[in-house]
């Protein structure tokens, strides 16, 4: 576990010393903050897009952290050959790739943690408070924007995996196109699945829909993990639609992020420099 | 005692179908003995940096064994320790050179109370206290390779594994490692001595091996090797006036009283320079042609591989 602890926070201390992720993260400030100009349409409506805007920023962002620094994390090591002296002092490659993981998903939170903050700040100080007169009992936007980043943060350890996973065995940009491709496929699994039912009610089961139920099956599926709707539209939807599914989504993320770990793991352990 | 012993370890590689294997080690056996500084030879392609690998875990052989302290390293990896330098290391770029070995100790666990002491021991032994604050990225080839050196140390390993340590460093770089390849070899380590640079392994290795095309060529001690006892010996000498070379059983090239000649062994030289002083020669100077490395290297290779062109 110490070794998992020491390489996970060298790859942070490494990472936030990153000119990329500033360039990143000032993108990602000033689009967040670009909302504010947004507070001048109809008061509704642009609070609509702001927390809109808000939460895709966060989540797009994390994706671009995740993609550009994940995906080197592994290669890099090997290239500058600092693993051979890694594991030459008697660490585990899994510990190695672990360690990578923690890294990662530390540099990811801190720098959605912070557009997070920015998104509550600019929420708060639009609505003046907690109690804004045109806030309804059913727009808690402070306690379903929070929610929205903390599922956020769920399917981050998602991507975060599979990006670690892709570079154990591949090339930086094949990992970051997969990984991109995972993402959108994740984002997409229940229209992906309307169609599969389509295909099946007017073909039949075919080959075709069975390889594509079991794509379905496969790829993580992100919209479970997707608050969005809730916290941008929450007043508009019907009831039935706000019943979300918390700990389901919460035990998808942990099981789908360990599963790709493990065969991370696995296929680095089993990988000849 | 061996600290490191290979018994026929041999890597293939496959490559694609139309191509077929490639052996890149074939039955290598070897055994470095405790406290000396093993010299591990060949041109590009030999296999060097595959037993390297091989040695550190990267990589698994297709056959034989290798052990570091007795220990098997296959069977029993956990308890493999050892030292290791790359070639052309490039470290963490924006890590200090304190924090980059903090991260070493942290991950060979040692005690936060013992932590600190044991880096500004290193740092002063590979002398770069001075740059301690200072990001990798900023560093020189010589003050990244000594301070790749300090993390080799870092878990006081037995045996200290360095792939080029001196490659592309300025002659005072060169001399600077090669002190503290020393000063390594006076703490009771044993080195096993990666290098191209023949003459650097001739000044401070004991034995060698040399490795062509994956196989074992040469293996044993310097002095076996360059036969430094059979080597021949080139004398310059001051004839008395009036003689000649010939009065005193000598021959060479002999002007202004000055003969300059070779005797074939150290033992003939001893004996004819002892009669030839008692006769009024005067000894001007006496130096040992022993073979060099680069000599002896060069055609052990051009021996088993007339073709081949060295690309040292």
């Amino acid at each position: 576990m110490i070794e998992i602890i020491a390489i996970g926070l060298n790859t942070f201390r490494e990472a936030i010393r990153n000119r990329v992720l500033y360039l990143i993260l000032l993108f990602a400030v000033l689009l967040i903050g670009s909302s504010l100009f947004l507070s001048t349409l109809a008061l509704d409506a642009g609070l609509r897009v702001i927390k809109n805007l808000g939460l895709t920023s966060i989540n797009v962002f994390g994706l671009l952290v995740a993609m550009f620094i994940g995906v080197n994390l592994i290669p890099q090591e090997v290239e500058s050959k600092t693993i051979y002296t890694i594991i030459s002092q008697g660490v585990r490659r899994w510990q190695f790739v672990l360690g990578k993981f923690l890294g990662l998903v530390l540099t990811v939170y801190a720098n959605m943690l912070l557009m997070a903050v920015l998104l509550l700040i600019i929420l708060f100080s639009i609505m003046g408070g907690f109690a804004h007169p045109i806030m309804t009992l059913s727009d808690a936007t402070f306690f379903w924007i929070p929610a929205a980043i903390f599922m956020q943060l769920f399917e981050m350890l998602i991507i975060v995996s599979v990006a670690i996973l892709f570079s154990s065995f591949s090339t930086p940009i094949l990992s970051a196109v997969m990984t991109l491709m995972v993402y959108v496929i994740g984002n997409m699994t229940n229209d992906f699945w309307d169609y599969i039912r389509l295909e099946s009610e007017k073909h039949g089961n075919t080959i075709f829909t069975g390889f594509l139920t079991f794509i379905w099956y496969l790829c993580p599926h992100l919209d479970l993990l997707n608050l969005k709707k809730l916290a941008v539209h929450f007043e508009l939807l019907p009831l039935d639609q706000t019943a979300f599914p918390f700990a389901v989504a919460m035990f998808h993320g942990f099981s789908y992020s360990a599963i790709v770990l493990f065969i991370a793991c696995l296929a680095f352990s089993k990988r000849d420099f | 005692m061996a600290v490191l012993k290979t018994e026929n370890l041999t890597k293939v590689f496959r490559r694609s179908w139309r191509r077929g294997k490639f052996t890149a080690l074939d039955n290598l056996s070897i055994e470095v003995h405790e406290g000396e500084i093993f010299g591990f030879l060949g041109p590009n392609g030999a296999g060097k940096t595959t037993t390297i690998k091989i040695l550190l875990r990267l990589l698994s052989p297709t056959a034989g064994n290798a052990f570091v302290l007795g220990a098997d390293l296959q069977a029993d990896p956990t308890r493999f320790h050892v030292g290791y330098m790359p070639e052309n290391p490039y470290f963490y770029r924006f890590l200090t050179g304190e924090e980059f070995l903090k991260f070493y100790a942290r991950l060979n666990r040692v005690p936060s109370k013992d932590r600190q002491r044991r880096i500004d021991h290193l740092l002063e032994m590979v002398g770069m206290t001075h740059a301690r604050h200072v990001p990798l990225k900023e560093y020189s080839k010589g003050m990244t390779q000594r301070i790749g050196l300090a993390q080799a140390l870092m878990h006081d390993p037995k045996l200290v594994l360095l792939d080029e340590p001196m490659s592309g460093l300025d002659p005072i770089g060169r001399k600077e490692i090669r002190d503290l390849i020393y000063s390594m070899k006076d703490q009771g380590r044993t080195i096993f001595f990666c290098s191209h640079i023949l003459s650097d392994v001739q000044d401070i290795c004991s034995r060698v091996a040399i490795l062509h095309r994956g196989k074992l060529l040469k293996l044993g001690s310097l002095d076996d090797l360059l036969g430094s006892e059979k080597s021949k010996v080139r004398v310059q000498l001051r004839v008395p006036e009036q003689g000649k070379p010939a009065d005193y059983g000598l021959s060479g090239d002999f002007h202004d009283g000055v003969l300059r000649t070779v005797f074939s062994n150290t033992e003939e030289t001893n004996q004819r320079l002892f009669d030839l002083r008692g006769k009024g020669v005067q000894i001007l100077s006496v130096v040992p042609e022993r073979r060099s490395l680069e000599d002896l290297f060069v055609e052990t290779i051009r021996a088993t591989d007339p073709k081949f062109a060295l690309e040292t």
